[in-house]
């Protein structure tokens, strides 16, 4: 999975996971804040976000301070994931394309 | 008014099996933290608990239910009562009941057959079966309730216990709360980040979270006269208590504590004490990085410069859940009656920010004192309790008499449609036969839809239709817009099996794919009281969030308990009623096993009754649908020949299968004209709340000149005699 199929999963995934209902990936601002306005997201949605990006990209999201730089925005979560992706197994990624 | 004393404790903790080794061990300083040994759990956060010791479970099916009879048991012996002797009442705090024997089982149904031992297993899973299992065990007791608000449970138990004795409803309650440990609140407080993977460290720097405990705490209370007249020896008296909730966040607390706050001060308040009178607090401490900003925050804002003592003892017992506010109230009468102040163990360096003046280690206290045991939970329900010496001259001349209650709004889900108002609502009872009943098309409208989408994000089904149900109960009463005060409204709802799908699948996951990948969105959402606390948030009650399970008649216990809260004054008004889901589960399974009759076809159903007193409605000019004259919750059913006299023009109104014949044998209800709900009022578990809500509204149309709602399940029954509020 190259960046851009990881946005589109995850932004799928996301709307789905935090129950974003009516929201379209297109509305996700891939550089604005994930937390506090835009999204309206709060560090349940975090926690949430966190879980759903361990089980389907198979990384994990470190907890405390790296987490407020992963979390920035869609791109740097995004970031985050490709480099830490470095083993895919086949099954996360038929979930993350099924997300 | 007499004093509430309390005359018998009984404590099991991970510090000991009885009262005397676990106040022992916490005075010495004693951690009862180690290695979890009662399950394991693939990718579980951490791997400490704090484990009950001293459990002699015998053959009580369920962890939790064992925990409180030990403990009830131990504190009836204390108070040298027999439930065979004097009529005692109990109610029980809790949140988990049979989860650690039917949480597995649970991810098995349907690919399993049930033999017996699994039955008997399935039958601790609805959360009254703890009270259920001390009343098989310890009773007869005269009346029985289960009060769920996540951790808060211990302390409103002890707050209903006060309502009964403070109105004159009971002289004697054995109240207390108890919570085992399970692999489901184990993975849900482990993947909301909570758990610390160490000790815990209350109020310290480096503090990083909770270990999960379990216990049970319960306490004898009785009007002062009546221990007095039976010669007890009395260890000390509840002096006041309150509840309140913040209506902020499904888990986080409020960071400023305003309403940690609020809820002190109205504890010492209903105590008629001054801040300075209390020399210790107990404070709910969990250890957590937000809780223990947000209560020290609120101990500071209560008290000022009085600056009590103050210890958490969660760093030696762990967070004990539904059980902690009874534990840690019967620590507080013990800490009073030894003059000892018991130590916050744990932490090697406070964290300076908080401002409070810390005890680790115990300190001996010279002269009598109060002191306040603080309990906060999930969805911001949080309880104060005010516990004082045996002997005390404080004046109890403030306590009102039982104030007069009315019902001002009603509302009901049925069949998928939203009834509002006494109108609607009176449609939905009939004296017609079953078979002659015309039913309408089933509608196809979400009776929820008319709720803001962007604050109802967070909530299943249950919680969305709480707040619909909650939020036109309040319209129909004229509360739901400002400028109406909504400081202490609570919002109490029944529920017969709690979320019994989404505990299922939820811990299917868990199971399946490790504790690491459990949901925390989702695990919220398990907290029996969490479709109320929905509510709250969204309606922004400042009152409590309670659930109240008791099998088929849980609407019937919720308008009980917030009648009884409202009538002492604990809460200002209440919305009571119940919300029941579809669940394939809980009607096939669950249902039948517990002797709560089965259904057909299942509809969800919802209710909503607005409880208020009489001068609050007078005073904003609003007129009641009905005066609540009395109201009737026993055990045992041996009759409810207690009840006044019908008049001309009454009604009896249930739903139509409870046994009214049987309830009212001997009593001069027996020959009045019964109605039933409808078919048109679905079918589910929650119809005990829509007679109820329809009971109000035929004496607001004037349809009955007054009405008996008669409400039952097995070994249960409930009465309210609803009649015409008096005209201005």
């Amino acid at each position: 999975m190259n960046a851009y199929e990881v946005r589109v999963a995850l932004k799928e995934l996301m709307i789905e996971e935090l129950n974003l209902a009516g929201k379209k990936p297109d509305d996700i601002d891939d550089d604005a804040p994930l937390f506090g306005e835009g999204l309206g997201l709060d560090s349940l949605d975090a926690l949430q976000l966190a879980m759903v990006v361990e089980e389907k990209f198979g990384v994990k999201v470190p907890e405390g301070e790296p987490a407020r730089r992963i979390f920035a925005s869609v791109n740097a979560l995004v970031g985050h994931i490709v480099v830490h992706r470095a083993t895919p197994r086949s099954d996360d990624v038929r979930g993350a394309e099924n997300g | 008014m007499p004093r509430i004393v309390v005359t018998g404790l009984g404590m099991v903790s991970p510090l000991g099996g009885d009262l005397s080794s676990s106040m022992k061990a916490l005075f010495a300083g004693e951690r009862g933290i180690g290695p979890l040994s009662l399950f394991s759990l693939n990718g579980a956060r951490s791997s400490l608990a704090a484990e009950a010791k001293g459990l002699e479970q015998g053959d009580i099916a369920a962890r939790t239910d064992a925990l409180a009879v030990q403990a009830a048991r131990e504190a009836l012996a204390h108070a040298g009562l027999r439930t065979n002797e004097h009529a005692v009442h109990v109610v029980v705090g809790g949140s988990t009941a049979g989860m650690f024997e039917t949480e597995e089982l649970l991810t098995q149904l349907g690919s399993i057959d049930l033999t017996e031992a699994l039955e008997v297993r399935l039958r601790t899973h609805p959360l009254s079966s703890t009270v259920d299992t001390v009343v098989d065990r310890l009773g007869p007791f005269a009346s029985a309730r289960t009060v769920c608000c996540a951790c808060t449970g211990g302390a409103a138990a002890i707050a209903l216990g006060l309502s009964w004795i403070r109105t004159g409803r009971a002289e004697r309650v054995l109240a207390g709360g108890a919570d085992a440990l399970c692999r489901l609140t184990y993975s849900g407080f482990g993947c909301l980040g909570v758990l610390d993977r160490d000790a815990c460290r209350p109020f310290d720097k480096t503090r990083a979270g909770l270990n999960l405990g379990e216990g049970a705490g319960f306490l004898v209370l009785e009007r002062e006269d009546a221990a007095r007249a039976r010669k007890a020896t009395i260890l000390g008296e509840i002096a006041g208590v309150a509840l309140g909730g913040e209506a902020h966040h499904i888990t986080n607390p409020e960071p400023t504590g305003k309403t940690a706050a609020r809820v002190m001060r109205r504890a010492l308040a209903y105590a008629g004490l001054d801040p300075k009178e209390v020399a210790y607090v107990n404070a709910h401490g969990t250890a957590t990085p937000h809780n223990d900003a947000a209560e020290s925050a609120a101990i500071r804002a209560c008290f000022g410069d009085a600056r009590p003592k103050v210890s958490s003892s969660k760093g030696q017992i762990g967070h004990t859940l539904g059980a902690a506010g009874a534990i840690e109230a019967v620590i507080c009468v013990e800490s009073i009656r030894t003059r000892r102040v018991p130590p916050t163990i744990g932490t090697s360096e406070a964290d300076p920010a908080f401002d409070v003046d810390h005890v680790f280690s115990t300190e001996e206290v010279a002269a009598p004192y109060y002191a306040l045991s603080n309990s906060f939970g999930f969805g911001g329900t949080g309880g104060s309790v005010v516990v004082g010496p045996s002997i005390s001259s404080r004046d109890e001349a403030h306590v009102a008499a039982p104030r007069s209650l009315v019902v001002t709004g009603v509302a009901a889900v049925a069949r998928g449609r939203l009834y509002e108002g006494a109108t609607a609502l009176a449609g939905l009872v009939t004296n017609v036969a079953r078979d002659a009943q015309q039913l309408s098309a089933p509608s196809s409208e979400d009776p929820t839809a008319w709720l803001d989408a962007g604050k109802t994000r967070r909530m299943d089904r249950a919680g969305k239709l709480s707040a619909a149900i909650v939020g036109a109960a309040l319209r129909d009463a004229d509360r739901d817009a400002s400028p109406c005060d909504r400081t202490d409204v609570a919002a109490i709802s029944g529920t017969a099996f709690g979320n019994v799908d989404g505990s299922m699948r939820f811990m299917k996951r868990v199971l399946d794919k490790g504790a690491n990948l459990a949901s925390p969105a989702d695990f919220p959402n398990l907290v029996p009281s969490s479709p109320v606390s929905h509510a709250a948030i969204y309606w922004g009650l400042g009152g409590p969030a309670l659930a109240t399970p008791d099998l088929s008649a849980t609407a019937e216990a919720a308008a009980a308990t917030g009648m009884e809260l409202v009538a002492s004054g604990v809460s200002s008004a209440a919305v009571v009623g119940s919300v029941e889901e579809v669940s394939q589960l809980a009607e096939r399974v669950l249902a039948p096993l517990l002797g709560v009759r089965t259904l057909a076809a299942h509809s969800e159903g919802a209710s909503g009754i607005v409880i208020e007193t009489e001068s609050d409605a007078r005073a904003r000019n609003k007129a009641p649908l009905c005066r609540v004259r009395t109201w009737s919750s026993r055990r045992g059913v041996a009759s409810l020949a207690e009840l006044p006299a019908p008049s001309d023009g009454a009604r009896v109104v249930s739903e139509a299968a409870v046994d009214a014949a049987r309830l009212l044998e001997g009593t001069g209800w027996s020959s009045v004209e019964r109605w039933t709900t409808s078919a048109e009022a679905g079918d589910h578990v929650g119809l005990g709340g829509i007679a109820l809500a329809a009971g109000a509204s035929l004496v607001a149309t004037g349809a009955a000149k007054s009405v008996l709602v008669l409400g039952e399940a097995p070994d249960r029954a409930y009465a309210f005699l609803l009649e015409p509020a008096a005209t201005t």
